[in-house]
């Protein structure tokens, strides 16, 4: 018998990651900005809370750590795309590469020593945060308050918002700020609640970036919209040992969130062109 | 009135603008704004008009020169900094986010010029400018269903809702029927009555005679005369405008096209049959719109901008797909093939966007040549290869024929000036010898000599033969020089006329739905 209720709570460690690095790409992406680096910066900000948690013996400091690394990271796309006008792709893809190689780096230095967690207050505080206060906060901000409307113009057309006298440069630095931070507090929450629990292994905190691009398109933008697709993805990736429970081979049931996403973006975008409901129309714009 | 003894809200003291690239738009300009007037801007396409008012609405940064609200000296830094010293201007085309609400642009706007309004109190400052002006737009309705009269509309309501004291109304009437036209006007002078000082900026002769209180012409970049409306003489102001010899020189051209004959011919090489086109978002922008065109015989399309001309004209040349209908082009059935497929039929095309569409910006005169001409039986192309030393003939060729003003072929498209790039853009077509030449708006933007010598060409390619389709919004010009107009309205086409027109019902099937 599968046990419903014990899976639906199994979804939500890997929710609280998504929805966390998801949300802050959605802010970013409503900015008119596209960071690809995501992959990069929860990779780093997992390797730096590893070892900050192991060195200082607190995973408080290894959080905050996790969230500078990355915001960083953010810093640095920002000073390429903002002040140097770089490309965005290009500069997103170098962004995971060194992200994951600064990564490794540093989480190996912890020799894959178990690192003291964090609590399951605050392990239920981040989900709380992820999943019920930050969409709420979003959708009031984007679409409730006129400073919403400032980022949003961006995202939909960053000239005619230039004309009109946005500050184009500070709220593209704010919104690179947040996100840095989120998918910051994504990495180091992965780290501590992930797959391995509090334990650095190599190469083994792959993939949660790049799945959380999907999801911002998966929600359409949508504060409320990520959060559900973040948990639905959630859940596939809890339901992967199910899936082997009932025959199912374990490459193929690793691969069935990916498989899911691809084929419900596809339906999901094709409806919302039905719909007349579009993306941001700017999202790669200077 | 008398200024004397008034103050001026606004005065532009001296301005100077270069652009990079050495074009002086706006030479030493010193102008004064008063309160409760209306200062017609007068010059043709070019004179620097635009740059002036962007200048005073801090969209621009002058090279030199002084700014000053009521007396104070001011720097702008962002059309922010002009609009907190209540400075609002109106855009030619309204700069307005397609994706949000009337009301999300409203707050936007009104917030960035420092007024404190939320959703609720933007939305009764907007009832009380109802009650006040008679002015309403939906205030939930997204910017991008609206039609263009509409979006002005919400542009003015920008001005009211941030109180402002100076008005500056760029080209207002372009895309306005004339009934919308009486209205704008009455409203601007409602405006100035209330004590705010009104900048608009025409071509119009009629137009700025029409609103004015005094009239400041530009010609060139530089402010040529200042007058108010009750000494203003015509003949005076049209010559302040142009210049003498010019005028002596348009009215020569006038003359010699008007001795120009031709005879339409019997054979049909543009027929449409029941055409309906989507437009981007999706609703039929083009809706049974059908029409024949003869050879050597000019057929102008009129209607006010956003009624489906743009998407009609899309679909003629091939890059947008009809829903239903049919488009034949000297005999052959083209509904569903390429641009390449009316290429190769010798079909002329003269799209709106010069730079971007009919040239490559960045990319040599020669190679723009290969480009447009690629489809064509004529080009400089054999088994797949480019005979470069042929198209840089033919790019000489077009450049000396044309008079267009360029040191050479290998000039990039990007640095002509409007005029000559859309003479090159003609040539070009011309050269493919076209049985049909397909133009929308060929004359925007350009000065009246350039305007003048590419009606000529268009003319000229008639007499030759080739069936011309001409969509303008100059109405103008439709009458100056198609034997027959069409008037569409809605995505429909609801009128016909033919020579001699009659202007006022053309203008009324322009408003009908």
């Amino acid at each position: 018998m599968v046990n419903i209720a014990a899976l639906l709570g199994q979804a939500l460690p890997y929710a609280t990651v998504y929805a966390l690095a998801a949300q802050g790409e959605m802010f970013l992406e409503r900015a008119g900005l596209f960071n690809l680096g995501l992959e990069g910066m929860i990779y780093l900000s997992a390797g730096v809370t590893a070892i900050v948690s192991l060195h200082t013996g607190s995973p408080v400091y290894g959080l905050l750590a996790g969230i500078v690394s990355s915001a960083i990271l953010a810093l640095l796309y920002g000073f390429f795309v903002i002040s140097l006008g770089a490309d965005q792709a290009v500069t997103g893809l170098s962004i995971v590469f060194l992200g994951i190689g600064l990564g490794d780096v540093i989480g190996r230095a912890t020799g894959g020593a178990v690192t003291p967690s964090i609590g399951i207050l605050a392990d239920d505080l981040i989900i709380v945060l992820a999943l019920l206060v930050l969409p709420v906060i979003f959708y009031l901000v984007l679409f409730r308050s006129w400073l919403g409307y400032v980022v949003r113009s961006l995202g939909e057309n960053v000239v005619t918002a230039r004309a009109l006298g946005v500050p184009v440069t500070l709220t593209r630095i704010v919104a690179l700020m947040i996100n840095g931070t989120l998918v910051g507090l994504a990495g180091s929450y992965l780290f501590f609640t992930g797959p391995l629990g509090s334990r650095w292994v190599s190469m083994s905190l792959l993939g949660w970036g790049w799945m959380s691009l999907g999801i911002v398109i998966l929600g359409y933008w949508h504060p409320v919209g990520v959060v559900a697709a973040s948990y639905l993805v959630g859940l596939l990736y809890a339901m992967r040992p199910l899936l082997e429970t009932v025959g199912i081979p374990s490459s193929i049931a690793d691969v069935t969130p990916y498989l899911v996403v691809i084929i419900a973006l596809a339906v999901i975008s094709a409806l919302y062109e039905k719909m007349n409901v579009r993306p941001p129309t700017a999202i790669w714009s200077r | 009135m008398n200024n004397a003894d008034k103050k001026p809200l606004l005065s532009l003291r001296n301005i100077t603008k270069i652009y990079p690239g050495g074009v002086i738009a706006n030479k030493d300009i010193s102008l004064d704004i008063y309160p409760g007037e209306i200062l017609a801007l007068l010059g043709e396409n070019g004179a620097g008009k635009t740059t002036l008012v962007s200048i005073a609405a801090g969209l621009i940064k002058p090279t030199r020169g002084q700014i000053l609200v009521k007396g104070e000296s001011v720097v702008f830094n962002s059309p922010r900094d002009a609009m907190r010293k209540g400075i609002a201007l109106i855009p030619q085309n309204p700069m307005l986010i397609d994706n949000f609400t009337v009301l999300e642009n409203l707050v936007l706007v009104s917030r960035l010029a420092g007024k404190r309004y939320g959703i609720r109190l933007a939305k009764k400052r907007l009832e009380e400018i109802e009650k006040k002006y008679g002015l309403f737009v939906n205030p939930s309705a997204y910017v991008w269903s609206l039609s263009f009269g509409e979006r002005q509309k919400a542009e003015i309501l920008k001005a009211l809702l941030i109180d402002a004291s100076i008005v500056l109304l760029d080209e207002p009437t372009t895309h306005l029927s004339p009934v919308e036209v009486d209205k704008l006007l009455s409203l601007t002078r409602q405006l100035a009555n209330e004590g705010r000082g009104v900048v608009f900026i025409t071509h119009r002769l009629s137009e700025a005679l029409r609103v004015a209180d005094r009239i400041a012409v530009m010609r060139r970049g530089r402010l040529v005369a200042v007058v108010s409306r009750k000494d203003a003489r015509v003949d005076q102001l049209l010559n302040y405008m142009f210049g003498e010899e010019r005028i002596g020189r348009l009215t020569e051209i006038v003359k010699r096209r008007r001795s120009l004959s031709r005879k339409v011919s019997k054979d049909i090489v543009l027929r449409v049959d029941d055409l309906w086109v989507r437009g981007p978002h999706g609703e039929f922008s083009v809706r049974g719109a059908s029409l024949e065109l003869r050879g050597a015989e000019i057929l102008g399309v009129a209607g006010i901008a956003g009624n489906g001309q743009r998407e009609f004209f899309e679909t003629l040349i091939g890059i947008r797909k009809p829903s239903k209908g049919m488009i034949s082009i000297c005999g052959v059935d083209v509904t569903s093939q390429s641009s390449s497929m009316r290429g190769r039929l010798g079909v002329g095309i003269i799209p709106e966007d010069r730079l971007g569409w009919a040239l490559v910006p960045g990319k040599s005169l020669v190679f723009n040549t290969v480009l447009g001409l690629y489809s064509s039986p004529k080009a400089p192309i054999r088994f797949s290869i480019v005979n470069w030393r042929i198209a840089r003939k033919i790019a000489r060729d077009i450049i000396k024929s044309l008079e267009v003003k360029v040191p050479g072929p290998d000039a990039n498209a990007e640095s002509l000036s409007g005029g000559n790039m859309q003479r090159f853009i003609v040539g070009r077509e011309l050269y493919k010898a076209p049985c049909l030449l397909l133009a929308m708006n060929p004359t925007s933007g350009l000065d009246v000599e350039a305007a003048e010598r590419i009606r000529d060409l268009l003319l000229r390619e008639a007499v030759r033969g080739a069936g011309i389709l001409l969509v303008s919004e100059d109405l103008d010009e439709l009458v100056e020089v198609s034997d027959r107009i069409v008037v569409m309205s809605r995505g429909r086409i609801v009128y016909e006329a033919y020579r001699p027109f009659n202007i006022d019902k053309i203008a009324e099937a322009m408003t009908v739905s």
